[in-house]
């Protein structure tokens, strides 16, 4: 059964983060720390980031490519791309549950 | 900043260490990433297994069945060395080649299943252990006499376990750890009967049933080496093929 990115514990919030980054272009760990930390508002710690990085590529959902001067971009795979928008749907969903319920009580 | 990178393990160094010193050095860690280079690397050294599999890991891929069959094979031999030693007089049987042969298939059998970088981790381990029980084993008997060889047999399987036990758990194969964890007590036994219990009838069974035991902790060892190194071999292709594989 495919538990998507609830899997990841902790890291499921940054692992969602990063997939959502990497689905944009291949980045390497500063760029995709630049980039959640704009997308957010919060800072993304470097042993969170690896600890996340380290648990996408182990799950197959990022990949990394050939490292530039010591940084190593990742890109996301077609997995990986599943993986995000089937988390995104649930999220989805659950934000338009949540906003009509909302709306009714309203 | 070198000190808190120190603190992951070897291999999630091997695999991250460039890319996060080259991190670090664009963006200086600030007082709360500190904290979370902390808390990720008890993460790292809890979690070893995220390591393991990674793309990094790719070109050094697990040998654990090799490892598993050179244990078996150890284990065989010793246990042929017992049936000999049992069956022949020792005075005039030399067996120190097979006890050779037994020591090297066993070194080998630990760390074969081990990545070639990491192996020169735990080298110097294995040989000085391999060295001290062959020591032991080798000289004449008037030369060491029982507290010699007891020494060397303990001292020399300890350094071997901790080779065992520093190498499986840098490597996070856990099963490596369990496979030492249970030679230990069977060579300490081993050692303390060989060495500090006077030969006599019982005493005679109880060294014969050790030194099986020994033999045989081994091939059981390299069964399990030779099972689970074969399934580690396919990398897992959706995410329910790697929970699975996580939670096997």
């Amino acid at each position: 059964m495919n538990r998507g990115l609830t899997e990841f514990g902790r890291f499921a919030e940054p692992t969602m983060y990063i997939l959502v980054s990497l689905s944009e272009a291949p980045k390497h760990g500063y760029a995709i720390m630049s980039d959640v930390e704009a997308i957010t508002g919060e800072p993304l710690g470097p042993g969170t980031l690896y600890g996340a990085l380290a648990r996408l590529e182990k799950r197959g959902l990022i990949e990394a490519l050939e490292p530039v001067d010591r940084r190593r971009p990742y890109r996301i795979t077609g997995l990986g791309a599943t993986t995000l928008r089937t988390q995104l749907e649930g999220l989805a969903g659950f934000t338009q549950l949540g906003l009509r319920r909302l709306g009714r009580a309203g | 900043m070198n000190h808190l990178i120190r603190l992951y393990p070897a291999p999630w160094r091997a695999r991250y260490e460039a890319e996060l010193r080259a991190l670090l050095e664009e963006r200086p860690p600030t007082g709360r990433d500190v904290v979370d280079l902390l808390l990720g690397a008890l993460d790292a050294r809890l979690h070893p297994e995220l390591v393991e599999r990674g793309a990094a890991n790719r070109e050094m891929p697990p040998k654990g069945r090799l490892g598993g069959f050179l244990a078996i094979a150890g284990g065989s031999v010793w246990l042929l060395m017992c049936l000999i030693v049992a069956t022949a007089n020792p005075d005039e049987t030399n067996f120190v080649p097979l006890v050779w042969l037994t020591l090297f298939l066993m070194a080998i059998g630990l760390v074969g299943p081990i990545p070639t970088a990491r192996a020169r981790q735990v080298r110097r381990g294995v040989v000085a252990g391999a060295a001290l029980l062959g020591l032991g084993l080798a000289l004449p008997w008037e030369l060491k006499g029982p507290p010699f060889f007891a020494l060397t047999v303990l001292i020399g399987a300890g350094l071997l376990t901790l080779a065992a036990l520093r190498a499986g758990l840098s490597s996070g194969r856990r099963w490596l750890v369990v496979g030492a964890g249970f030679l230990v007590p069977i060579a300490i036994a081993g050692a303390g009967s060989m060495g500090l219990i006077d030969a006599g009838p019982v005493d005679a069974l109880v060294q014969a049933i050790v030194f099986s035991a020994y033999g045989i902790a081994w091939v059981i060892c390299g069964a399990l080496m030779v099972r689970l190194g074969g399934g580690r071999r396919s990398e897992p292709s959706t995410p329910s093929q790697a929970t699975e594989a996580l939670a096997a």
